[in-house]
């Protein structure tokens, strides 16, 4: 990847800032889908289609982040959508989801 | 230049895809956020495109159906598809290339593996211009003669519905982690007379007696979990992760005996009725780590090697 911010950000004359500011701009969507279904995990309410929901959104995360400079969001990710996929527990889910709502979270603050 | 497609249901990956093929030099790239758009789009657009770029895990139709869906159109039946997955999607990628799916690339996108793989694809089309081209400009005669020229090619057999493109194949192996490779067998089909038959043939009748063989093979093993691409030189190449449910000798003889209806077809052309030699099936060895297509090379070595002429244990290890 070349010409990354300090923050690892794409800067804003590169080719891929359309792509960056997308992915900026989808954060706060995704943020909110992520902490609606970590309140049905919580809740163990329609947990079923909680875990879809997180799966599909880690999942678009993982297969971009880390191409647009944003590594560790890109790992987290990447970890959630495998604990997904093997089935893991509920507590281990919300484990790995920390840091990737954290993330966003942050983004979203930019 | 390249006129490429790319579907995904991500905008964000779509437009980081976009940008990545911009900036290694492609930058006619139409997106699409579904098979079922894509597939309008191909039909009604207008436009012909030279290479399409599709994600493996789409909601309603995923990228192996999408590849299977553009492969029923005519005019997509020989255009380089890539599947692009996530690594932990291995499984459906062997769907993909079942589909018809040239290749592969890998999430989350890395801009040397894009220009390493877009530009196979863009060398593969240039060399298809090229014959296009010597085709328009010295008429169909002198095109078959050009087939000749071609023995070795692994060209692709009209009608021949069920075989995937070599280098596919040879992509394929190379998706597969250690574990997989050493369950996976290839075996080579070779058609003995096939030289014979090609210095007495036209270019035409050569690829049609090339179909027959493809025919016959799908034939006889319908009911079996192959794959199967030829290889050029009259040979085809068969992989599989499951034991035949047949020998060698057997599938041999089945083969032989569906072209011999041929027969006179064959004669009226003056030419032999192709007959075929099945080799032994090739496996990795294990703790002998090769580079993934040897197993193609050794199944074909089985092929053209009489029996009586090949090692006493029979099958061929790489």
């Amino acid at each position: 990847m070349n010409d990354l911010s300090p923050r690892g950000a794409v800067l804003a004359d590169h080719p891929l800032a359309p792509a960056e500011r997308l992915f900026r701009k989808l954060a706060g969507e995704r943020l909110d889908i992520l902490s609606t279904a970590w309140v049905r995990l919580e809740s163990g309410r329609q947990v079923p289609e909680a875990l879809v929901e997180i799966r599909s959104v880690a999942h678009k995360i993982a297969g971009t982040a880390a191409s647009l400079g944003h590594s560790a969001l890109g790992w987290h990710a990447t970890e959630v959508e495998r604990l997904c996929d093997e089935g893991s527990g509920r507590q281990e889910l919300q484990r790995a989801l920390r840091p990737l709502i954290s993330g966003l979270a942050d983004l979203v603050e930019d | 230049m390249m006129r490429i497609l790319a579907i995904d249901d991500d905008p964000v990956f779509l437009e980081l895809l976009a940008g990545m093929l911009r900036m290694i030099g492609y930058g006619q790239v139409t997106t699409m956020p579904s098979g079922h758009e894509a597939l309008h789009e191909l039909d009604f657009s207008g436009m012909l495109y030279d290479c399409i770029l599709s994600d493996m895990q789409m909601p309603d139709l995923d990228g192996a159906a999408l590849t299977a869906a553009i492969r029923q159109r005519t005019a997509y039946r020989q255009t380089p598809i890539l599947m692009i997955t996530a690594m932990s999607g291995k499984n459906a990628v062997d769907e993909a290339f079942a589909a018809g799916a040239t290749d592969y690339i890998t999430k989350p996108l890395d801009i040397i593996e894009l220009r390493a793989r877009i530009g196979m694809v863009d060398r593969l089309l240039a060399e298809r211009r090229r014959l296009a081209e010597f085709a328009r400009l010295v008429g169909q005669r002198a095109a078959a003669a050009e087939i000749k020229a071609e023995f070795e090619t692994p060209i692709i057999i009209p009608g021949f519905e069920r075989g995937i493109e070599f280098l596919a194949m040879e992509n394929y192996l190379l998706t597969l982690g250690v574990k997989r490779m050493y369950s996976t067998s290839a075996f080579a089909i070779h058609i003995k007379n096939a030289s014979i038959i090609f210095n007495k043939a036209s270019g035409a009748t050569y690829v049609q007696m090339l179909g027959d063989v493809a025919a016959q093979i799908v034939d006889a093993l319908k009911t079996e979990d192959v794959m199967i691409a030829y290889a050029g030189s009259g040979t085809f190449v068969c992989m599989t992760e499951r034991d035949l449910g047949q020998t060698p000798d057997d599938l041999e003889i089945l083969i032989n005996i569906g072209l011999m209806d041929f027969e006179t077809i064959y004669a009226s052309d003056r030419l032999p009725v192709p007959q075929v030699r099945v080799g032994e099936p090739a496996r990795s060895a294990f703790l002998s780590p090769t580079k993934p297509t040897r197993i193609i090379e050794r199944a074909i070595q089985s092929a053209l090697t009489p029996p009586d002429k090949r090692s006493k244990n029979g099958q061929m290890v790489a």
